[in-house]
């Protein structure tokens, strides 16, 4: 009886001490994360819906602003909790490094160079038994003067809404990390916004989650109508609206992977 | 059929080359110092083909050797000259799926060898022969269990006799007992006495009744007994049979071994002989000993087969089979199981479709001045000339029987006639002058030795001459170079006369050593023009006899330890060279200066220096896949230090050059001194002269980072520094690098097309560059 308390005691400091530290890790892992003040001042009409499934997150974002460029990313690292946080703080610094360097400011050769660095760090060689963790990101940068924006997708797609018309463009199909077949320099798509333009990156927590009344995914042809739907009310509006639909679609089932989306409108 | 790759071990300083890859297009060039080991894998893939193993083959630790080739294959190919029936189900259905083949020769001991097959096909074999193997673990197992059963039966049985004996003894006793008991009735006469004695008799003969019924029992279980080990005993008859059959195999294995030894010293002694008896004794000894091993194998192999026939047969009978059943039954298994290809089997039958493996080397292959008909009627391939001699009969038509006329007249007459139309042109393989008109004539008389060889008296040889406008010499009178070329050619006109089907492979130990440096490119040329019709695998040190812009076909060979000549041989494949030390690799530094020379030559204007020759591949490389049209003569310089030099060469020869610098530090410092001391500070003068491409360290940063990856180093792993950086961090060679880069350039494998937006945009801006500089 004693020895059965003292293991209970053991259990409920070790969870204690564990939790201790998955909080302070998330305190760090949002202390890498884009602060609200800066995004503020440099995105200025935007949301942001993070929602991670555990303490930290796999899931991430990103903002910087480079000599006339705004890049802007969302990131989605296999794995979540503890895994996931850990890729993606080094994801964050991995694209702290690609940007401080010199070179053209284009979202396909920052993803290409990214991908160098994942793969780098991970000793990854396209061996058959080596790591195979890599992150999936959806990248733009903006160029307010020209209102050209351009945009590189890995495996991770980006939603365009104008007049309530949405426009997907496609991603290239492979992740930043080793890929099951050589990897390829990614795409630079390029397009020319007008005000009041709003786009969307995400990862695939909302659309992946399981809810509603037969406890299936959301789906992404429902996300796409939901995002037209809203599209025409404030940022902040269009937050809250996302979060209050996935938390009743999900209902009492448990949260599948971390949730992001970044949705920003150009004036 | 053509040769793929291949995989030799334990043979001479070889331990394991694991398996290397053949060039695609036929021509596989081994390079590395001497004692390296690459004559050691030509003769190991003859040995592979022949089979025939000389005693210095071996390793130290006398391991023996297994050689593996790989070769394509196409089904179709085999089908027709194969008994389809007696390929496994297994087999059938992988076989035609195959696009490779692989056999390998393992040998026995030093003098047997066989062939099995390797690779995916052998697998099924191992699979089968492991279920074999369990099926006949299981049955001696069961064998086993037997003798342990009959042990148990017998002292079973010999417990029952003993019980048997002893009780019968006891009733042999009481009914001695009541004999006694009923003579004393009869001789005492009082009363008591008598009933005394008489329940005496009783109670005896009760026991004796018992002790009967008692010994019927034990009779009856001793009988069972008996007939249980009976039983045993039959079975044991055929296993007996069984450890007798495998004495006899030991026994004729020893004798086998003993032959084997017996013929091995005799061929030891066979060089030794001077006088024609002894030869001719030591002939008759090794082919005694010949039969006689030819004849135990036999016999062992019979013998097994008898061996497995019983033990199949007691497979039979554990199973509840008579005896007298069983047998025929085996016989029948057996057959069955022989019905389909063994591994062995199948090998000898596709050996029969390979190519055949030529060995080109001086000692056979050289015209002699002379050979023994002898030798030739005999096949004795060891003589001197042996196989050149068969060449030049091949391409004159002729064979031993030619030389059988009973008159020497007519004889000397036909000789004289066929001399008269045999002219060799040189033409159908040479573009190299070899005598007047590239024409030469071989001669041949057939003489017959006088009392200066006591031996041979009388006996008949061949003679050969070789014969231009100018003179008529033996061949060993003609230049070393001249007597290889004519050999060679020999052997290649013979070649092709060859009518048979098979894909011939010519294994040439350093060919044309003695041979100028323009007549060792013509080889190299000869190699080229032939390929189609005969793979080749060649040695050599020279860098004419590689072709710079084929560096795949380079295998590099060298000691594990370098300058430790008991350290193993090492093979390096084209995409490893760089593993290769620089001695090894030096036929390749050499040609790439040697060829640059040749084919790069400076004009009077758009001369462009660049630092190497690493840098002059990747220019070339890079004007290819942009396609661009200016006329541009790059100049490699050896270093960007003795870049200047070469300016002041260009200078005092009044012709026009243009220096190009990439922006790593050596060639940023050359620049900036050229600026001070050949422009005097003057920068617009120097800039007409001087390009810095300050942004690209080196020419291969021209690239993306993916492009790099994928085209030039062919790696998969993050890179994260610039490329060349990359290449020194990881110590590539640059010029090896470059120079395969530009092959598969120049071959189509990398195009501009191919490239990402990042490598096409530096490469556009570096060419618009290049192109404002040139007239």
């Amino acid at each position: 009886m004693k020895e059965s308390k003292l293991n209970r005691e053991t259990l409920l400091f070790q969870r204690r001490e564990l939790m201790a530290s998955l909080k302070y890790a998330s305190f760090i892992q949002r202390a890498v994360l884009p602060d609200k003040r800066y995004l503020d001042n440099t995105l200025r009409d935007y949301f942001i819906l993070h929602k991670p499934r555990d303490i930290v997150s796999g899931d991430f974002y990103y903002c910087m602003r480079k000599e006339e460029s705004i890049i802007v990313a969302a990131g989605d690292c296999t794995g979540h909790g503890v895994p996931g946080a850990l890729m993606s703080i080094m994801g964050i610094s991995f694209l702290n490094e690609v940007l401080s360097s010199r070179g053209p400011v284009m979202p396909s050769r920052i993803l290409n160079l990214l991908r160098e660095r994942v793969m780098k760090a991970l000793h990854q060689r396209g061996y058959e038994l080596e790591n195979k963790d890599a992150m999936d990101m959806a990248l733009c940068v903006f160029h307010p003067r020209t209102r050209e924006l351009q945009y590189a997708g890995a495996n991770n797609p980006l939603y365009h809404i104008r007049n309530k018309v949405l426009t997907e463009i496609k991603p290239d199909f492979m992740p930043v990390g080793i890929n099951a077949i050589e990897e390829d320099s990614f795409t630079n798509h390029s397009m020319q916004l007008k005000p009041g333009d709003t786009v969307y990156i995400f990862s695939d927590g909302y659309p992946d989650q399981f809810g509603g009344p037969d406890d299936k995914k959301f789906k992404y042809g429902p996300f796409k109508e939901l995002l037209i739907n809203i599209s025409d009310r404030s940022m902040e509006e269009q937050q809250k609206e996302m979060d209050r639909v996935i938390t009743k679609w999900k209902g009492n089932l448990p949260q599948v992977d971390d949730i992001l989306i970044f949705g920003i409108r150009f004036v | 059929m053509q040769l793929v790759a291949f995989r030799i071990q334990n043979f001479r300083s070889i331990v394991d080359t694991g398996w290397h890859q053949l060039a695609h297009d036929n021509i596989t060039s081994l390079i590395g110092q001497n004692e390296s080991g690459k004559t050691s894998i030509l003769e190991a893939l003859k040995a592979f083909h022949d089979g025939q193993l000389i005693e210095d083959m071996l390793r130290s630790d006398l391991s023996l050797p297994e050689v593996a080739c790989r070769f394509n294959f196409q089904y179709v190919e085999l089908e027709a000259r194969i008994d389809k029936r007696r390929i496994s189900p297994e087999i059938r259905k992988l076989i035609p799926t195959v696009d490779t083949i692989s056999i390998k020769r393992r040998w026995e001991n030093d003098i047997d060898s066989h062939m099995v097959m390797a690779g995916e096909l052998q697998e099924i074999f191992d699979e089968s022969e492991e279920q074999n193997r369990q099926r006949e673990q299981k049955i001696q197992e069961n064998l086993e269990q037997l003798k342990r059963n009959i042990e148990t039966a017998g002292n079973e049985l010999q417990q029952a006799t003993d019980e048997v004996d002893w009780t019968r003894e006891k009733v042999e006793s009481i009914k001695l007992r009541i004999n006694e008991l009923k003579r004393k009735i009869r001789k005492f006469t009082t009363r008591k006495n008598k009933e005394t004695l008489k329940t005496e008799l009783t109670e005896e003969e009760v026991l004796l009744d018992k002790l009967k019924q008692t010994l019927k029992k034990k009779i009856v279980k001793q009988e069972e007994k008996r007939d249980i080990l009976d039983a045993l005993d039959e079975k044991h008859r055929v296993s007996s049979r069984m450890e007798k059959i495998e004495e006899q195999i030991n026994q004729k294995k020893e004798a086998l071994a003993q032959a084997q030894a017996q013929l091995k010293q005799i061929l030891q002694l066979s060089g030794m002989y001077t006088t024609e008896k002894e030869k001719r004794a030591a002939e008759i000894q090794e082919e005694i000993h010949r039969t006689d091993t030819e004849s135990l194998k036999g016999e062992i192999a019979a013998l097994q087969h008898d061996y497995h026939t019983h033990l199949l047969a007691m497979e039979f009978i554990f199973e509840g089979m008579s005896i007298d059943s069983a047998i025929p039954a085996a016989e029948k298994e057996l057959k069955s199981l022989n019905k389909f290809y063994s591994s062995k089997e199948l090998a000898e039958e596709i050996f029969k479709i390979l190519p055949d493996f030529e060995l080109f080397e001086d000692f056979s292959s050289l015209l002699p001045n002379r050979i023994d008909l002898e030798d030739i009627v005999r096949a004795n391939k060891g003589a001197e000339g042996y196989k050149a001699a068969i060449n030049f009969l091949t391409i004159t038509g002729l064979d031993y029987s030619f030389f059988q006329q009973p008159s020497n007249r007519i004889l000397k007459q036909k000789i004289e006639n066929l001399n008269g139309e045999l002219t060799l042109n040189f033409q159908d393989f040479w573009r190299q002058n070899v005598g007047k008109n590239n024409k030469i004539k071989v001669n041949f008389e057939l003489s017959y030795y006088d009392h200066t060889h006591p031996e041979k008296s009388g006996k008949p040889y061949i003679e050969f001459w070789i014969k231009d406008e100018q003179e008529r010499l033996y061949p060993k009178q003609r230049s070393r170079g001249v007597r290889w070329f004519l050999s060679f050619f020999l052997e290649l006109k013979a070649t092709a006369m060859d009518r048979s089907q098979q894909n011939k492979l010519l294994l040439i130990d350093e060919p044309g050593v003695s041979l100028h440096a323009r007549a060792q490119e013509d080889v190299l040329k000869v190699f080229d023009d032939i390929r189609e019709r005969i793979q080749i695998i060649y040695t050599t040190h020279s860098p004419h006899l590689i072709d710079v812009n084929k560096l795949y076909r380079i295998l590099a060979v060298q000691r594990a330890i370098a300058d430790d000549m008991n350290s193993e041989t090492l093979v390096f494949s084209a995409r490893s060279l760089k593993s290769a030390t620089a001695d090894t690799l030096s036929p390749i530094y050499a040609t790439m200066g040697a060829q640059l020379s040749q084919q790069e030559i400076i004009k009077s204007s758009n001369n462009v220096i660049v630092k190497d020759l690493a840098t002059y591949y990747f220019l070339k490389a890079v004007t290819a896949i942009t396609g661009f049209k200016k006329a541009c003569y790059f100049l490699p310089a050896s270093g960007a230090e003795s870049i200047p030099m070469m300016v002041n060469i260009l200078i005092g020869w009044g012709i026009d050059y243009i220096i190009l610098n990439f922006g790593n530090s050596e060639e940023r410092t050359v620049y900036e001194k050229m600026i001070q001391e050949h422009y005097d500070n003057k920068i617009d003068l120097a800039k007409q002269k001087m390009v810095l491409l300050d942004e690209y360290p080196d020419t291969e940063d021209l690239f993306s980072t993916i492009d790099f990856k994928k085209y030039v180093v062919k790696v998969r792993e993050g890179i994260t520094v610039k490329n060349s950086d990359y290449l020194k961090d990881n110590n590539y060679s640059r010029a090896l690098i470059a120079s395969g880069f530009l092959q598969e350039v120049n071959d189509g494998q990398v195009s501009y097309k191919k490239l990402d937006e990042e490598s096409r945009e530096n490469l556009d801006q570096f060419v618009a560059q290049l192109a404002s500089m040139l007239k």
